[in-house]
């Protein structure tokens, strides 16, 4: 059962604006996200679960085993924002850059 | 020599076990083509020609363009016995449980089958000899690292409730795999190894959440 975040960490945050940094792909896996974020690979490890089992805001598939074969390496899981998630990620990340926003000095004034 | 060199060769020899079968499959078919039927079958012949003790040797009979009747042919004696004996050994070789399971599907497809099944095979065969290639190399190139790492991640899942042991050693093996430098090894592990406590906590109180 998809659950709604009461608080919404900020390697979180930055794990989703990695997804939605390019919403046509759908092989990432832990060890691209923890080089894209810079974020460490225990750290996407919870993002991850949390995100697919508790929020239900990402669905994951393993890579095709003859792929992966081919290429000398064992199968990766992958990841994707479903549709919930891709709502959710994108309502969040407004937020939060219109908090940002209006923090800065050109944003109006807070 | 080594368990995972021993593993590795293993698998390069099923590999080419399996290219074998799949060359043999393909010859039938090429024969059962040339000969214009459209169906294969495979009868053993043990009891009729030689007796209960006799030879494993498969009868191949082709139903031609005329239905009827049923056509009895070997179409090549020494090659129907050597691809027999071939298969045979195969399976009477392998006996260690993965090894068995990874041929279960080829046992599950005897020569009883049609043309297209034929042919399929012989894709399936050597999609599967293609596999076992790879992993050979998988397995021989730098194994002393992935033992090491293997045995991290089997006991850093112990924490783990056992339902997602499997699943997080082959992520973070995938993780892992490809050209990765071993300093990029010791960080995913180490930052993995930190973080552990509290991945466990969580998924073990989802379980507790979920049967509550």
């Amino acid at each position: 059962m998809a659950n709604r975040p009461q608080r919404v960490t900020a390697p979180t945050i930055q794990v989703l604006a990695a997804f939605m940094s390019d919403l046509g792909r759908d092989d990432w896996y832990g060890r691209a996200l923890s080089q894209h974020t810079g974020l460490g690979a225990g750290t996407v490890l919870q993002c991850l679960h949390r995100l697919e089992r508790e929020y239900g805001w990402l669905e994951s598939r393993w890579e095709d085993q003859e792929v992966a074969a081919s290429e000398g390496r064992p199968p990766r899981r992958f990841y994707k924002l479903t549709g919930l998630g891709q709502r959710e990620a994108a309502d969040l990340l407004q937020q939060r850059l219109s908090g940002l926003l209006r923090l800065s000095p050109d944003g109006g004034g807070a | 020599m080594k368990r995972s060199g021993r593993r590795a060769a293993a698998r390069a020899e099923l590999a080419d076990e399996l290219d074998r079968l799949a060359a043999g499959y393909r010859s039938l078919v090429s024969n059962v083509a040339h000969a214009g039927v459209h169906f294969v079958g495979r009868k053993h012949v043990r009891d009729l020609a030689f007796g209960p003790d006799g030879p494993d040797v498969p009868y191949v009979l082709a139903l031609g363009p005329d239905p009827d009747p049923y056509v009895a042919l070997i179409l090549d004696q020494d090659f129907t016995a050597a691809f027999a004996s071939d298969i045979n050994g195969t399976f009477a070789r392998r006996r260690t449980r993965e090894l068995a399971e990874a041929l279960d599907f080829a046992r599950n497809h005897p020569l009883d089958v049609d043309c297209a099944q034929a042919v399929r095979l012989v894709h399936l065969l050597e999609k599967h000899a293609r596999l076992h290639h790879a992993a050979a190399q998988v397995d021989t190139a730098g194994r002393w690292d992935r033992w090491g790492e293997a045995t991290i991640l089997a006991c850093l899942a112990q924490l783990l409730p056992s339902v997602e042991r499997a699943r997080f050693v082959a992520e973070q093996r995938g993780n892992l795999g490809g050209d990765v430098p071993w300093w990029e090894h010791f960080d995913h592990l180490f930052d993995v190894t930190i973080k552990m406590p509290r991945y466990a906590w969580e998924l073990r109180r989802g379980g507790w959440r979920e049967r509550a």
